[in-house]
């Protein structure tokens, strides 16, 4: 066998499965390491060579290397352009022809490689064998191929339902790809919800009980999420996280591969094994876990900013000020009905409904229905609570803060009018979209600082996650927010009006003496 | 309180401990210390885990006999965490012993030992 007889050129080659630059980093190293074990088993007698379990480790370590953050940040973005290409295909009117790659893209392709940014994003922030990494993506992989062609299963028996004609094998095999699929994609998610499981309390020690409760927690996990990911715009805003959170490691890294010895180029290296004792130390150690000369790193958003008396009190007089405002609201919105004056007036037709009234604004005020009108005025006392809100936040992101407060209070504006012109249709469909869709950008703008991109491309992704986590969760919010908003308005008055508790201040000047 | 050390992470920083070592001595150290086989990619992609959270470092690069070969060291994070973990060791191996060295009353021995006996 070749690779009894030259392991090392065999070992070599194996060695492509990792990145170039771990390869030139610590391929020599590993390779000698590997050269010295053949030599002490040659010298014992033992049979020499590469064992089929090496070469595998070899592959599957380098394909878990190769699931850096970087990588992670690329495949998600990647992920996300797919799943969107393959929507806009698959609902484009002019590409029929075109749905199954559409469906391809959309639920095959793009959630693989966004489930393949998941693991690299999981296996940086903890240890994940590699095995376990590479079996989640291949696994993820099969499971999307499953429910790709579970759906186009699913379509094809819709299709020869409807004609009345039996059902062929392609129409019926949905019935086996859809369990198929639950279970590629509970497979893929154990070796996720392993390094989860290892700081429960119990579980901390005992690895073989770890991985039997994520294998038993991996099915009703991939429902949860499968039902998460159904959602408008789910997978979108996952795959949007993911490059985020990967983007962000990758930086990270990329200073802490600049700060290690073993990452800075060899005159770096060798200057840091020249220096003296004590430099060494505290390149190596801190105090502050920089290097020397390098500045220390500024947050991106300083988290120590606290919230000064003044502007607390002023939020929580508004937020105060929003209990009854809402609860009247509220109450009119849900109660209203009962409460309708008998019909006196003249029947007048305003915005396509028809009630009583006067004329002119009273008119179209009391003509509304008691749950517009009480959702119209409503959104327009949740200006307060957002207003109470815009000023923690400005107080925290600065002019990001205030414009993710205009933006916010834009939506609710834009919900405001759209709830007064009562159920007229087209118009109120496109108010609530523009106003979902600010609303998402506004929660989605203190994010900003974090995207790990140029101006203009930070911008359009917190836009493109913004709209998408709008349109996703926004109707929801804006709808039932007017309803909810006593309620939350309480809290937050309470929330605010309670003293903050002290902090002791920092001691300064020599500890005392206990005598 | 922090995850536990894995299971080579541990051996490859016990084995480190002693004394700064290359990656072959590490790997025939953590086996004379008791340690389940490390094969030479879980040693190094430990060893790169270790390097990357401050708990380990390379000390000095050199070719010998024509083989590169990387002294790696422990930091005082490293020991530090070591000295953790095996306080926490020691405590549940000392709980088990004073569990095992005491006297068993027949009714600790649960329903199905007193359901056979009966």
């Amino acid at each position: 066998m070749s690779a009894r007889r030259n392991p090392a050129s065999r070992a070599r080659r194996l060695l492509r499965w990792y990145p170039r630059t771990w390869r030139e980093t610590n391929g020599p190293v590993l390779l000698a390491t590997m050269e010295e074990q053949w030599d002490d088993q040659a010298r014992r007698g033992d049979p020499v060579g590469l064992s089929v379990r090496e070469a595998w480790s070899l592959r599957l370590h380098g394909g878990a290397e190769r699931l850096s953050p970087g990588a992670g940040a690329v495949l998600a973005a990647a992920g996300a352009v797919v799943m969107l290409a393959g929507t806009v295909l698959f609902f484009a009117p002019w590409s029929p022809a075109l749905s199954t790659a559409a469906v391809t893209l959309a639920v095959g392709v793009g959630p693989a490689m966004a489930w393949a940014a998941a693991v690299a994003l999981v296996r940086d922030v903890t240890w994940v064998p590699a095995w376990a990494a590479m079996l989640s993506v291949v696994a993820a992989a099969a499971a999307s191929a499953a429910f790709a062609l579970a759906v186009l299963s699913w379509s094809v028996g819709f299709q020869r339902a409807d004609a009345g004609v039996d059902q062929s094998l392609a129409g019926n095999a949905f019935l086996g790809l859809g369990p198929a699929a639950v279970v590629l994609a509970a497979v893929a998610l154990v070796p996720l919800a392993e390094p989860g499981l290892r700081r429960v309390g119990s579980l901390r020690r005992r690895p073989r009980a770890r991985w039997a409760v994520a294998v038993a927690c991996s099915v009703p996990l991939t429902v949860a999420v499968a039902v998460a990911l159904a959602m408008a715009g789910g997978p979108l805003l996952a795959a949007g996280a993911l490059f985020i959170g990967c983007g962000l490691r990758w930086r990270s890294g990329r200073g802490a591969t600049r700060s290690a010895a073993n990452g800075t180029p060899a005159d770096e290296a060798d200057q840091h094994e020249r220096a003296q004792p004590a430099e060494r130390a505290a390149a190596t150690h801190g105090p502050t876990g920089a290097t020397l000369g390098e500045p220390t790193p500024r947050p991106l958003v300083d988290h120590r900013v606290r919230t000064d008396a003044r502007t607390r009190r002023r939020a929580a007089v508004l937020s105060w000020a929003a209990v009854p405002a809402t609860t009247i609201c509220a109450v009119y919105a849900l109660l209203g009905e009962r409460w309708a004056a008998p019909t006196t007036g003249e029947l007048v037709e305003v915005g396509g409904v028809g009630e009583t009234g006067g004329a002119g604004l009273w008119a179209w005020l009391t003509g509304l229905p008691s749950m517009n009108a009480g959702l119209a005025a409503g959104s327009a006392a949740c200006l307060l609570l957002v207003a109470a809100g815009g000023l923690l936040a400005a107080r925290r992101w600065g002019r990001l803060g205030v414009l993710a407060t205009v933006l916010v209070a834009a939506s609710f504006a834009l919900h405001a009018v759209s709830a007064a012109m009562g159920p007229s249709g087209d118009t109120q469909t496109y108010l609530l979209f523009l106003a979902t869709a600010l609303l998402g950008v506004g929660a989605a703008v203190p994010v900003d600082p974090y995207v790990p991109l140029p101006p203009a491309a930070r911008w359009a992704v917190v836009g493109l996650v913004g709209v998408v986590a709008g349109w996703t969760f926004g109707p929801v919010t804006v709808a039932g927010l007017p309803l909810a908003a006593p309620a939350v308005a309480l809290v937050m008055a309470i929330w605010l009006t309670r003293r903050p508790a002290a902090r002791p201040a920092p001691t300064t000047g020599p500890l005392p003496v206990i005598a | 309180m922090p995850a536990p050390l894995t299971e080579p992470a541990f051996w490859v920083l016990t084995a480190l401990v002693e004394q700064p070592r290359h990656g072959y001595a590490v790997m025939q150290r953590a086996e004379e210390l008791g340690a389940p086989e490390l094969k030479a990619t879980t040693l190094y992609a430990t060893l790169e885990r270790l390097e990357r959270g401050g708990l380990a470092r390379v000390l000095s690069e050199e070719v010998v006999d024509g083989r590169a070969r990387r002294t790696y060291a422990v930091t005082n994070e490293g020991r530090q965490l070591l000295v953790e973990e095996a306080d926490r060791a020691a405590a549940r191996a000392a709980a088990a012993q004073r569990s095992l060295a005491g006297p068993v009353a027949p009714t600790e021995l649960g329903p199905a030992f007193q359901w056979a006996g009966a």
